[in-house]
């Protein structure tokens, strides 16, 4: 379980103080996948850098399991965007990156890269640079290089926000599928659509300052696809609950 | 293919405008040969050079000399420049001191390098390494200090240890600049092989050019720098290729 307790997140820019993140609290569950929306600027990305210990905020406290997060740690891995994959490594050396000194042998350490290699569908691509790939198939080599170390937590910011519509699409799709293994996972987006299909709960954000303005839950069950009625309905309550973000 | 014929076809034609401005040089000049040889007379000096064996023999230990001053400076200034961008407090005390030694030329440290190491090939492979070490040493801690953050961020994510950022993430994501960097060390370095070699010693390409001045043989004398010309600019290809290479490679 995942508690965040009252976060605030204050930058000096030319000695003026900007207010990022302004009391923040909120629970994640145990396997549960909250998505973070909110328009630009309202400190979405900001708070998943203080959950994965990136960041430390002003004031106010992250506990994971009770133990308050001081840093970065395996058992939680951030996918970004641009994926930042290691471009002098070939995809299999990339997936590798989690597992290297830590113990593992050889052996075990190429059984479990074959498995995410396989499980992402990546297998014939393992000698290629990321350069030799596309954007999809980049994203996927993240994702294999994030449950390579068995992570409990994922924290993902707009992991499929520059991948073409259809990639995005079985990407969601995958996700789903990584979901229901058994992880918690927390998925900043600005697509409302992304949200709905895939979340258990939408947080939805305000700026200036960053709070959060409502939870939405969405998951009674979630929807098998997108565009069916009850889809649209969630949607719906979802995207007015943006709308009032805005027009305040 | 075609590409390479366009490449070799533009060199050609720049090497005969080359050779025609210097023989018009010389037909409209009227210059004494001695102040102006012409190119048949430096190919003829060129010709001797080979069958007499003297060219191989200067060229080789000018090569020598060059490379172990070079490499000896390159892998000193890489080791160096890491440990400084590593630790950026230790570069703060250090910087004006590398900023202030640098702009000096290795010629104006020409008679404390004959002081200090006498005669023969260390004057010279010192004078090489000195012109070397700085373009190297700064290249190497501004590409340690320009590595992009978010690298450190997955290294940090992932659970390595500071040790293992080093060796995994850091040097290898600084590979590109720091073959840049031997890129403009080697260009730095092979312009003073000929100071270094100017005195105390009596061999290699400034030996040769020095020995044709006291001889009075314009022609052997430009028959040396033709030679520094054409090695520099292959040197200079060489390391454009393996620049252009490693960036492919590292996908930048």
């Amino acid at each position: 379980m995942i508690q965040v307790e009252g976060i605030t997140q204050t930058f000096d820019i030319n000695r003026k103080t900007f207010t990022a993140l302004s009391d923040i609290n909120f629970t994640v569950n145990k396997n549960e996948l909250l998505c973070i929306v909110g328009p630009s600027g309202c400190g979405k990305t900001v708070l998943l850098d203080i959950l994965a210990g990136f960041t430390k905020p002003t004031t106010g406290r992250v506990l994971i399991d009770g133990q308050e997060v001081s840093g970065p740690c395996s058992k939680r891995i951030t996918i970004f965007q641009d994926y930042k994959l290691l471009p002098w490594r070939t995809v299999r050396k990339n997936i590798e990156l989690g597992l290297e000194g830590k113990g593992l042998t050889r052996t075990a350490i190429d059984a479990i890269v074959d498995e995410q290699i396989e499980s992402v569908g990546l297998a014939g691509f393992e000698n290629y640079h990321p350069s030799e790939i596309s954007g999809g198939m980049k994203q996927r080599v993240a994702i294999a290089r994030a449950l390579a170390t068995k992570p409990d937590i994922i924290f993902m910011d707009e992991p499929f926000g520059a991948l073409d519509s259809a990639t995005k699409e079985s990407m969601q799709l995958k996700l789903r599928y990584i979901f229901d293994t058994g992880k918690t996972i927390i998925f900043v987006t600005h697509d409302v659509d992304e949200a709905v299909f895939l979340a258990d709960r939408i947080l939805v954000m305000q700026p200036s300052p960053g709070r959060i303005h409502s939870i939405v839950r969405v998951n009674d069950p979630r929807p098998i696809t997108k565009y069916t009625r009850e889809f649209n309905a969630l949607r719906d309550k979802v995207l007015v609950e943006m709308a009032s973000v805005s027009t305040k | 293919m075609s590409n390479i014929l366009k490449r070799g076809l533009n060199f050609s034609v720049s090497i005969v405008l080359l050779l025609l401005f210097w023989q018009i040089v010389v037909v409209v000049g009227q210059h004494p040969e001695h102040l102006m040889p012409s190119p048949a007379r430096v190919a003829l000096a060129l010709k001797e050079l080979f069958t007499d064996g003297r060219l191989f023999e200067h060229v080789l230990i000018s090569l020598w000399r060059f490379f172990a001053g070079y490499f000896a400076a390159c892998l000193l200034a890489a080791v160096l420049g890491t440990f400084l961008g590593w630790f950026k407090l230790t570069w703060k005390l250090i910087e004006p001191i590398v900023l202030l030694i640098k702009p000096i030329s290795p010629i104006a440290w020409l008679p404390f390098i004959m002081l200090w190491f006498g005669i023969g090939d260390a004057p010279a492979i010192f004078t090489i390494a000195l012109a070397a070490f700085f373009p190297m040493l700064l290249a190497t801690v501004k590409s340690i200090n320009s590595i992009n953050e978010s690298f450190i961020k997955v290294a940090d994510n992932f659970g390595l240890t500071k040790f293992q950022t080093l060796f995994k993430i850091i040097l290898p994501a600084s590979f590109p600049l720091l073959v840049e960097g031997l890129h403009t060390a080697l260009t730095s370095a092979w312009i003073f092989l000929v100071a270094g070699e100017l005195m105390g010693t009596h061999s290699g390409l400034g030996f040769l050019i020095n020995d044709a001045r006291q001889n009075l043989r314009s022609d052997l004398i430009m028959a040396g720098i033709v030679l520094i010309g054409v090695m520099g600019y292959i040197l200079d290809k060489i390391l454009d290729y393996v620049e252009r290479y490693v960036s492919q490679k590292w996908g930048v």
